[in-house]
């Protein structure tokens, strides 16, 4: 399998991986759209040092927070700013589920990045390990941050 | 135990991800409704072929009747069209029962890679193999039958041949349509 098929297989089993992290991170759908092509463009550029030692899924998790969380980033640098809208597609519906994850957005959205990179990953039933491997902090470390993100969510839910 | 807020949040994250399920599936439903459509031109082809052959094993008795051509030639005419109706029947089969908006991907593209390889080797190994002593018999037999005035050869075969060329170029035009729809579908696919 030459890279870009395994490029496209990627894509395509992690895309939703990829979808939801860029959401996570973002404020309105051109920003979502923004984020998911610039993963994709990391991911293309990062493929040839891939080299299986990790999980795939680990792999596009951390490039994926490390593609949001830096382009956030550089959006402050910039001291641009972005409207805080929810005018994206996938939330734009007004059944129960919709805003089931309006709701999610809207609590992850207060956390800090790299705190909403954790929750994100532990939400997703991801070991303490391999959360600790996607942030580059150890596993203890994850544990200590995830009580202090758990606590300040349950701060913010009672606000 | 988890508090009630995180298993919360984590049913909501599954509710994002089965959201995300069905863009996919919505996009994928999309791709197969352009497949089918480029399906159609396939489905035109056949059928034009179906008539063409149905409308010689009408009229090539007509002709052995009135004396046009011999009545070996035209049994043998009509014996090429059933041959031709069957290859078609059994080259498009896979197509027609492969449902396109169901099936999956591979599936698909093993079928219409199949008919990409035989309506190759239909046009360009069968029908000149077919066609060429078809032609050449029945010019012969059109002379034989069709030239009592001793005309030169060439003023009677000429239009047998302009009308197999005009022919030709039509069944080709068809086979290149089909052809390129299953190429367009495959292209899709691997898209």
């Amino acid at each position: 399998m030459n890279n870009e098929e395994r490029f496209v297989q990627i894509v395509r089993e992690q895309r939703q991986t990829i979808y939801t992290v860029c959401y996570m991170f973002a404020k309105e759908k051109e920003e979502v759209d923004d984020l998911f092509q610039e993963t994709l463009i990391n991911l293309w550029k990062g493929i040839d040092a891939f080299r299986n030692e990790s999980k795939v899924s680990t792999w596009v998790w951390r490039v994926a927070l490390n593609t949001c969380i830096s382009a956030d980033r550089k959006k402050k640098a910039r001291g641009e700013t972005v409207p805080l809208s929810m005018n994206i597609n996938l939330y734009s519906d007004s059944d129960e589920k919709s805003l089931q994850i309006q709701q999610l957005h809207k609590r992850i959205g207060r956390l800090g990045l790299v705190d909403r990179a954790i929750i994100l990953l532990w939400l997703d039933n991801l070991s303490y390990d391999e959360i600790g491997a996607i942030v580059g902090i150890s596993a203890k470390n994850v544990s200590v941050k995830l009580v202090r993100i758990r606590e300040q969510l349950k701060q913010m839910s009672n606000d | 135990m988890e508090d009630k807020d995180m298993i919360e949040m984590r049913q909501q994250l599954a509710f994002l991800r089965e959201k995300l399920e069905d863009q996919q599936i919505v996009n994928d439903h999309l791709m197969r409704v352009s497949m089918r459509q480029r399906s159609r031109d396939i489905k035109r082809s056949e059928h034009f072929s179906y008539r063409m052959a149905a409308l010689c094993l009408v009229i090539y008795p007509l002709i052995a009747w009135a004396g046009v051509f011999s009545f070996t030639f035209c049994t043998v005419t009509c014996l090429m069209m059933l041959f031709c109706i069957g290859a078609t029947i059994y080259v498009n089969r896979p197509v027609n029962r492969t449902d396109l908006m169901t099936a999956d991907l591979a599936t698909v593209a093993a079928v219409m890679k199949r008919f990409r390889k035989h309506s190759y080797y239909w046009m360009f190994y069968v029908t000149p193999t077919l066609i060429i002593p078809w032609l050449t018999w029945a010019c012969y037999e059109f002379l034989e039958h069709n030239n009592p005035n001793n005309l030169h050869p060439a003023y009677i075969v000429t239009p047998l041949i302009m009308g197999a060329v005009i022919g030709g170029f039509i069944g080709y035009r068809r086979h290149r349509t089909s052809v390129q729809a299953a190429e367009d579908i495959l292209e899709q696919i691997e898209k």
